[in-house]
């Protein structure tokens, strides 16, 4: 997010909610509802974003809810997720393109 | 000029080959929901509230920037679009500071009335409290950065219409802030001439006349269309 | 503060308003507190707004009285943009607020308090409210309704809407009283000051039933403030502030709002959040005052219209000197809603509210100021500093709740000595202190919850701090 150059609302506003919501899933704060607002985001905001940038920032968010989605599941409020499989190290997720 | 035609939302719609689809659909009677268009200015495509699906493309395109072109098969609100539309709206009220209910702008926001009007009722996003500075050093006009949308019209009119450039937008991200000369306070940007486009222009509370008072800030944007279009077809028309 | 933690668990129940009584060690009641929310939040939240913008901020600060945040604020901007208003602004502000004590008093005394005084204290909760009373006096409780609706109009008719009319601002008011509405009013005058009369005439009738009530109901010498006119005569809007104490006696005069800091000194109390203001002369806390209905009518000479002055006549033989009892605060509530109905009767007719003249114009030209009003509840003060270029600095807001709030401590902790005994909360005694704390119509949204029920929740403390009963109204 700190890439983003700040013309487009989507880019600009939408990483910071997309840093703000991977943080709270890293802390263990967030639920599975902020999941799925994180996946909704990620769709819009790689598909009205201006440029090149906002339109691929998403992606590694995407890429790893596809192929390590029990990580970020494992990482919710335990009252939201579904019971744990096994312990799993922290996913390295990145905003930037 | 060549005339073109072309379908929005499965309406046959003619159209000048200079047009973009916005106006086009404007003159076909189909509102596209705009944030940072504003007629008589130069467009930039920043706010993305008037995406739409265009046939035959993969990427969905700003009616405001886009030119009609023949055979275009245009949808202008899909479920999708109002769904990314709610959510660009819902990341503004986010960004910054909106209390709607003490704003000078209550009532006569266009931000606002977006809201309304696409039926974002309620925010998802956490809010991230800007607290950010109000600068009311101008005699005549003040600015509140924590309603501004960075839409850059005020850029733009003070640029293009009045010919002054006061404004600019410096930082980047979710640090970009709009400033008057070289980020000085703008009671002491000596290039403003206090013409007052930029607060006709302004779609939010962002920019307003000082003395405004809770949801006072009407703006007379007849002015600045009277403006334009004297200066650009020389018809002065009141 | 080890005190403060036993009551925990009683202070948690949530919309309650919390009261929490003090023993010694022979069971005797030594003090009474009774809780209310923050206030402080919002001076801070004004801090770096432009001036103009304050008038509609404040008026959010109350759900319950923004009319009065809304001339105070500008009358506070008036003073930092050192203007006269211009006449109509003036009249049509004086419209309003007369609006605004009809309303209020009128919700107070005919939704709030009435059912306990036709109903009895110690009817069954469950229909000790305005449905109940519908019941059992239907027309009283209509006419009672139509005459807070009257009121509520009036600020309609000036503001736009019921509530946050952001319409006074610094400099005057943004628009006229359009002639349809002056009609309105007009029409609806003889209505209203019927119902008043005829409260007026039931309560005096009951007045006799409550002695035992008026006697204990926050009986206790104390000084009284609120605004007067340059003849001493009864004022809501303009005017400057007087000291008079029980015996009737004026100990200061024609203060004026800017001086409010040499008479008037702010205690802060680890037990509550709001701050308990004082006559700074006689220090804290033995410079307790009271504001409001009662004192209003306690510090002024006259009223100045006719069946208002004549009231206050028979107002005055309740006390000697000063009416003491905060029972009383009913009977002013009626006398002036009376005297607002003669007032408005008088200004209706007035060319002037339609005219154009509202609003001076003029920028910053003083760094601080201070607006004073008379809000139904008492007088309100706003203190702003601003920059040279209007943007606020600093705000201070003095609210009648938090000026009587010294007094409805000493109120509940004397109808507390009546009905606890041991280590017991009595019977009846719930009943008791929500009517006293009633009497005062504090402004806390807990006190207008629901119609004619005030959830409260007590704790009685011994003296080591420990709980020892506890009471609280069901939800
Ligand atoms: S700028 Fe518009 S959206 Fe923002 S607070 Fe003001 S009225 Fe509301
Ligand atoms: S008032 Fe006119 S000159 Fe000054 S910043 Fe605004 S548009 Fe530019
Ligand atoms: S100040 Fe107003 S016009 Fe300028 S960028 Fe901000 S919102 Fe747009
Ligand atoms: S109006 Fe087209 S992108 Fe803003």
């Amino acid at each position: 997010m700190d890439e983003s150059c700040g013309k487009c609302i989507p880019c600009r506003a939408g990483t910071v909610q997309m840093h703000h919501l991977l943080t709270k899933i890293l802390d263990g704060k967030a639920t599975l509802k902020d999941l799925q607002k994180l996946e909704e985001l990620c769709d819009m905001v790689k598909n009205t974003s201006l440029c090149g940038l906002g339109q691929t920032a998403p992606n590694p968010v995407l890429s790893t809810l596809r192929f390590f989605r029990h990580e970020y599941l494992e990482l919710l409020r335990p009252e939201s997720a579904p019971a744990p499989v096994k312990s799993a190290t922290t996913p390295e997720v990145s905003t930037h393109a | 000029m060549a005339a073109k035609t072309l379908t929005i939302d499965g309406k046959m719609v003619g159209a000048h080959e200079d047009q973009t689809i916005l106006e086009a659909a404007r003159d076909a009677g189909i509102k596209i929901p705009t944030l940072c268009h504003l007629e008589g200015l130069s467009d930039l495509g920043a706010c993305r509230l008037c995406l739409v699906e265009v046939k035959g493309s993969n990427r969905l395109q700003p009616a405001c920037a886009i030119k009609v072109a023949e055979g275009m098969e245009v949808q202008t609100h899909s479920e999708r679009l109002q769904k990314y539309r709610r959510m660009i709206l819902e990341l503004l009220f986010a960004e910054r500071n909106h209390v709607c209910a003490v704003c000078v702008s209550n009532g006569h926001c266009e931000l606002q009335n977006l809201a309304i009007e696409l039926g974002m009722d309620h925010v998802r996003f956490d809010y991230r409290f800007s607290g950010f500075d109000v600068d009311i050093t101008h005699n005549r006009y003040g600015l509140d950065h924590n309603r501004c949308i960075l839409c850059t019209r005020c850029v733009r009119v003070c640029n293009e219409v009045e010919g002054a450039h006061t404004w600019d937008v410096a930082g980047r991200g979710a640090d970009a802030r709009v400033i008057t000369d070289l980020k000085q306070p703008w009671g002491e940007a000596d290039s403003c001439t206090a013409c007052g486009k930029c607060v006709m222009a302004c779609p939010t509370g962002a920019l307003f006349y000082k003395g405004s008072t809770v949801a006072e800030m009407e703006r007379d944007r007849t002015r600045l269309e009277f403006i334009v279009t004297a200066r650009e077809k020389k018809q002065w028309i009141v | 503060m080890a005190q403060r933690i036993e009551i925990d668990p009683v202070t948690r129940i949530e919309g309650h308003a919390k009261i929490t009584i003090q023993l010694d060690d022979s069971g005797n009641v030594t003090d009474a507190h009774f809780h209310v929310t923050e206030f402080r939040g919002f001076e801070r939240f004004c801090e770096g707004r432009p001036l103009w913008e304050m008038a509609g901020i404040t008026a959010r600060i109350c759900g319950i009285c923004p009319v009065s945040h809304l001339l105070a604020s500008a009358k506070a901007g008036d003073a930092i943009l050192a203007v006269d208003i211009p006449p109509a602004a003036d009249q049509l502000r004086r419209l309003m607020n007369l609006g605004q004590i009809v309303q209020s008093h009128a919700l107070s005394f005919f939704h709030l308090s009435a059912p306990d005084f036709l109903l009895g204290m110690d009817s069954p909760p469950a229909t000790r409210n305005v449905f109940g009373l519908m019941a059992s006096d239907p027309d009283l409780a209509r006419a009672g309704i139509r005459l807070r609706q009257f009121g509520q109009e009036i600020i309609e008719c000036l503001g736009g809407k019921k509530i946050h009319p952001a319409w006074a601002v610094p400099g005057g008011v943004r628009s006229a009283l359009p002639e349809a509405c002056r009609q309105k009013i007009k029409s609806k005058l003889p209505e209203a000051r019927a119902t008043t009369l005829t409260a007026l005439s039931l309560f005096k009738k009951l007045i006799k039933q409550f002695k035992a009530e008026a006697q204990i109901f926050g009986n206790f010498p104390s000084l009284f403030m609120g605004l007067v006119g340059p003849d001493g005569s009864w004022e809501h809007y303009g005017g400057n502030l007087r000291f008079v104490d029980s015996g009737g006696n004026v100990i200061a005069d024609q203060i004026p709002a800017a001086r409010y800091r040499e008479y008037i000194g702010e205690a802060s109390e680890a037990q509550s959040y709001l701050k308990s203001p004082y006559y700074r002369p006689l220090g804290y806390p033995e410079g307790i005052y009271r504001v409001g209905p009662l004192a209003r009518l306690n510090i002024c000479s006259q009223i100045g219209t006719p069946l208002a002055d004549l009231e206050l006549s028979h107002f005055r033989e309740c006390g000697n000197g000063s009416v003491t009892s905060s029972f009383f605060y009913h009977y002013a509530r009626l006398i002036e809603i009376l005297a607002a109905v003669e007032k408005i009767e008088a200004m209706i007719d007035n060319p002037e509210l339609g005219s154009e003249w509202l609003r001076a114009d003029a920028g910053i030209n003083k760094l601080e100021g201070v607006g004073v009003s008379e809000a139904p509840r008492g007088t309100l003060l706003h203190h702003y500093q601003v920059d040279a270029n209007g943007m606020v600095q600093k705000v201070n807001l003095i609210i009648a709740t938090g000026q009587n709030n010294l007094a409805m401590n000493r109120t509940v902790a004397q109808i507390a000595r009546h009905y606890v005994h041991g280590s017991k909360i009595q019977e009846g005694m719930l009943n008791r202190v929500e009517a006293g704390i009633r009497a005062f119509d504090p402004c806390l949204s807990c006190s207008t919850h629901a119609y004619g029920k005030m959830p409260l929740a007590i704790a009685l403390i011994g003296p080591r701090g420990e709980l020892v009963d506890t009471a609280s109204t069901p939800v």
